[in-house]
């Protein structure tokens, strides 16, 4: 009996052996969905190098094969739910990352909700999508720690008191410009210009012509690039007299400092990383998640592929972690174990609420400053201090 | 098959040729949610080129803005469902008589104009919506989108529950079934007086006029039941999809593909449209995407240009007899 | 409230958007005038000219004005090619066959460009052209004055070449009566190829001030379409001095509904009088009745 226990238990250990040196151990199914193409590819490009990064330092420290399956939803909703219904009904993935875009998202993770697969996104923000409170529903990065990153860099940093917001009329802009101005006048700052443009305007005289008149010291301009592009080039011709420039997304990215040179020098904008902005405690993972993702890529990471990292990385442990050695890697599992996590990453630390929304996100604020993107806010996470006044166009 | 008027197919057989295939596809790929829903994709897409095609291919008057019925539709089932309580069956309904109001509002005064100007007077209809869409935010939530819009209620059959919420089989069969409502309802247009005044029509508006063809009242019908077909696909759209945006639900390709859909299967027929798009958005989906990640688009730039130069009757316009109409022909 | 500077300075960056919407249009709008054609891969035509005088700029630091003419011709080679092998073949079928083709060609153009140089956002970005000077509080840049100045010489040779010139003679009874010209001996399919390339020619012409002045990316084609296909129904069809008015309307009409309404208001604006005019006087403000 005892020898046969012994035996058994050899015999165990022996599999478990093979098992943990690789092949044939349950792999891992990994799903991942996001716009390669369509108006969002840029950036569902980039988060999907971080995914897929994740998944082959995962297979190496844990020594446990990761069947990767990657979708393009195309930036289109109906695309995005086929997806989600392919990976989650056809390949039958253990967890789902990726999404971009909340009108995507929105659809996408109702689709895992359905099938009962955990999700877990960085691509979308709006308040909106954690209402349901989809057990299934997890993501790393939400719309109020944007907005604080901003109104707070304005209320401590500057000390304004008059600020115009101007957004693009598009969801995730016109989110943020909301909440930013409720925060700012809940701290007692006027916000008397806010109005809302269409994409593709081409003349932003006029509506910068209100901020002149209010005597706005502080232009927020809640859009995308081309939004800046145009603001920029006006507020440069109509020599505008604010003391900063602040912008939401994609501003102050490589390819912005490319486009604009000498015109993006001095530009705010918020970002959830930038090189070197880790915690203490996450700088270790924050140097090796650069190194690796350097040396497959040739380039380096944007805080887009860091947030991809970070959500193959978390999924896939939860995974793990949830199903144990077993190979059965059920969804209540991996649910329990993401909702159980609480640890210190390189955009800060991450735990998430009953309703799968971040305990603690915070978005980072920088200032272009010769070129280079200096963190100023929150505090504790900044590489160096405001040069305020200041604005590219060299005006007041 | 490869010579042209050696083998042809009156439009009846056609069609339920290919309403037979719609019927069997999902064995073929073995109810695959993933394939379904491509496929429900297809079908959307199908109805609304027969319904863009009926206005355009029969009665001759070209439109570029079928997006603002579909649209219209969108909303307005949606807004009913979600901000008065209605169920979605009959809020479908009414979002189609929604598109054929927003159809007169733009067609009375629009149809004095002819060929491109009407064409374009229909897409700037439809930007006009969609920019209503986005600053009506009372009533849409404007740019953010009505999220969580529900499902089409779970209904008994024979002692089966259709449901509509996990279920792709029943959106597939529903939304085949609606493309079969649209077919039969150009189809019996097509066949009454009104249709032959419809051709007449297209063939010269002035002659018509002068036979007596009552030309405003018939573009008028023909923009009815296209506008209505293209809101009450939107409205299924939006029970499907279960979100709704401006940008979404007004999306210029819904103008768009309708036209390559249709010009593709031949808009001398009534069911070469619904063939047209079921075809492009296969080859898109199989084919186009195998070669290029980002841009497959491309192809369906290139393919329009082609067809329309080289092959303007389309997949089945050499295969398929038109509806023969007495003694106008 | 409002002070007067500001409305000044708002009606001038009006009147000034207006100038380039008239270059920006001018290609389609002669086109449509000449041939009954709506080129609608002429957008598509205007970001090719800028992607050429970004890439000069880039490569080797050419000045975007010195630019023009290779942006010109790029654009105007583009034309032939697709007028030669697609649009001569169904010429003179239903006009509405050349709507769709074009449309084809602008969506493959478009997904083309793609492939080639990314969706990256470009920006003719010259330091010069920015530079603000100050008349009285009122600020105007270099750039847009070369902008307007060049816009304006276009319309106007354009039309000066219609009137004068023999060849432009020729182009304009083709316009009017296609059997009657054919009959005096002009060749009716050259004038076609002639118009079309002259089409391009002036898209092309007006890409590098579009990426100068705003920004270039390959999807911008089509609303750069649209927007000229307003212009020209509001000017009339044939009517090329109407597009400067025309042009300025609606620049000025923008403005002012953001100076004084709201800006979100200001694209319901230019689609609104769209459908007015287009509803209420085909023929545009300043054409001739259809």
């Amino acid at each position: 009996m005892r020898r046969t226990l012994v035996r058994a238990a050899l015999a165990a250990s022996l599999v478990g052996i093979w098992i943990g040196t690789g092949l044939g151990a349950a792999p891992i199914k990994l799903g991942a969905h996001a716009p390669q193409t369509g108006s969002l590819a840029k950036h569902g490009i980039e988060q999907m190098k971080g995914i897929r990064l994740a998944a082959e330092e995962f297979e190496k420290s844990h020594k446990i094969k990761v069947d990767l399956f990657i979708y393009d939803d195309e930036s289109n909703p109906q695309k995005a739910v086929a997806a989600v219904e392919k990976l989650a009904g056809v390949d039958k993935v253990n967890g789902i990352v990726g999404g971009y875009g909340s009108n995507l998202v929105g659809p996408a993770s109702e689709a895992a909700e359905r099938y009962d697969t955990p999700y877990l996104t960085t691509g979308a923000v709006d308040t909106k999508l954690s209402a349901k409170k989809f057990k299934n529903f997890f993501r790393l990065n939400n719309m109020p720690g944007y907005a604080a990153a901003q109104s707070g860099t304005i209320k401590d940093l500057f000390k304004a008191k008059k600020v115009a917001i101007l957004y693009n009329s598009l969801s995730a802009t016109t989110e943020i410009a909301e909440v930013v101005k409720e925060q700012l006048v809940r701290a007692g700052i006027a916000v008397p210009v806010f109005e809302k443009f269409e994409k593709g305007t081409t003349n932003y005289k006029p509506i910068l012509l209100k901020v002149k008149d209010a005597g706005c010291e502080v232009l927020l301009v809640e859009g995308y690039f081309p939004d800046y592009v145009g603001t920029l080039k006006d507020a440069k011709i109509l020599n505008l007299p604010v003391k900063a420039y602040m912008g939401a997304w994609g501003i102050g990215t490589p390819e912005f400092t490319r486009e604009l040179g000498p015109m993006s020098e001095y530009v705010y904008g918020t970002s959830i990383w930038e090189m070197g902005t880790a915690p203490k405690a996450a700088k270790q993972e924050e140097a090796g998640i650069v190194t690796a993702y350097k040396a497959k890529f040739k380039e380096e990471p944007s805080y887009i592929a860091m947030l991809g990292y970070l959500s193959g990385k978390y999924m896939l442990e939860a995974i793990y972690k949830g199903g144990g050695n077993a190979g059965s890697y059920g969804a209540e599992n991996t649910r329990k174990t993401l909702r159980a996590v609480d640890v210190v990453s390189p955009l800060g630390r991450v735990a998430f609420d009953d309703k799968g929304d971040p305990r603690y996100f915070s978005a980072v604020l920088f200032q272009t400053q010769k070129g280079t993107q200096v963190v100023v806010y929150p505090r504790e996470r900044a590489q160096g201090s405001v040069q305020y006044p200041a604005v590219p166009w060299g005006g007041k | 098959m490869k010579h042209p008027g050696a083998f042809r197919l009156s439009e009846e057989s056609a069609a339920a040729l290919v309403f037979a295939a719609v019927l069997l596809l999902p064995v073929a790929i073995s109810f695959n949610p993933y394939y379904l829903s491509i496929f429900i994709s297809a079908l959307i897409l199908g109805a609304v080129s027969i319904a863009w095609n009926l206005l355009a291919g029969v009665c001759g008057q070209v439109s570029f803005g079928h997006a603002g019925f579909f649209g219209i539709g969108a909303y307005v089932s949606a807004i009913l469902v979600m901000k008065a309580g209605w169920n979605p069956y009959p809020a479908m309904a009414v979002a189609g008589l929604a598109g054929v109001a927003g159809g007169l509002l733009i067609g009375v005064p629009a149809f004095r104009l002819r060929g491109p100007y009407f064409a374009l007077a229909i897409l700037g209809f439809a930007e006009v919506m969609k920019l209503l869409a986005l600053n009506l935010t009372e009533l849409t939530e404007g740019s953010q989108g009505i999220f969580n819009v529900p499902p089409l209620p779970a209904f008994q059959a024979g002692g089966v529950v259709v449901d509509f919420y996990i279920s792709r089989t029943s959106n597939y069969y529903f939304a085949a079934a609606l493309m079969l409502i649209v077919y039969l309802a150009a189809y019996l247009l097509r066949r009454s007086n009104t249709g032959l005044a419809m051709f007449a029509v297209h063939g010269d508006e002035e002659t018509a006029a002068g036979i007596g063809v009552p030309v405003l009242r018939t573009k008028i019908a023909a923009l009815s039941v296209s506008a209505f077909s293209t809101a009450l696909m939107g409205a299924f759209y939006t029970h499907y999809v279960h979100f709704l945006s401006p940008d979404t639900a007004f999306d210029g390709s819904w103008s768009v593909m309708p036209i390559v859909g249709s010009l593709f299967g031949g808009m001398g027929t009534l069911i070469g449209p619904g063939v047209g798009s079921l075809v492009i958005t296969g080859l898109d989906e199989f084919v186009f995407k195998r070669f290029f990640e980002t841009g497959h688009k491309l192809f369906f730039g290139l393919l329009l240009a082609v067809v329309i130069v080289w092959a303007p009757l389309g997949l089945l316009g050499k295969k398929v007899r038109k509806i023969p109409h007495g003694e106008n022909e | 409230m409002i002070s007067t500077n500001t409305i000044v300075q708002s009606l001038l960056s009006g009147v000034l958007e207006g100038g380039n919407y008239a270059l920006y249009c001018l290609g389609l709008a002669f086109v449509f005038g000449i041939m009954r054609i709506i080129n609608m891969a002429h957008g598509e035509f205007v970001v090719l000219g800028g992607y050429v005088a970004y890439w000069l700029l880039v490569m080797w630091g050419v000045n975007p004005l010195l630019s023009l003419p290779l942006a010109a011709a790029i654009a105007g080679g583009t034309a032939l090619v697709v007028y030669r092998v697609f649009l001569q073949r169904i010429r003179t079928t239903a006009e509405l066959n050349t709507l769709i083709l074009t449309f084809g060609i602008g969506i493959f153009l478009a997904n083309l460009f793609l492939q080639f140089w990314s969706a990256d956002l470009r920006s003719i970005d010259v330091d010069w052209a920015q530079r603000p000077l100050s008349l009285g509080g009122i600020y105007i840049s270099l750039g847009e004055i070369a902008a307007f100045v060049l816009s304006l010489l276009c319309v106007l040779g354009l039309h000066a070449f219609l009137l004068k010139t023999k060849t432009g003679k020729a182009i304009r009874v083709t316009a009017i009566d296609r059997d009657a010209a054919a009959l005096s001996g002009i060749d009716v399919e050259r004038v076609d190829l002639l118009a079309f390339c002259i089409g391009g020619l002036l898209a092309g012409l007006a890409g590098p001030l579009l990426g100068m002045l705003s920004h270039l990316n390959p999807g911008i084609g089509i609303g750069v379409t649209i927007k000229a296909f307003i212009l020209t129904v509001l000017a009339g069809i044939g009517s090329i001095p109407g597009l400067i008015a025309a042009g300025m309307i609606l620049g000025v009409g923008e403005a002012m509904t953001v100076t004084f309404i709201n800006s979100s208001y200001r694209e319901l604006f230019g689609f609104g009088l769209f459908l007015v005019i287009l509803l209420i006087r085909p023929s545009g403000l300043f054409g001739r009745r259809v």
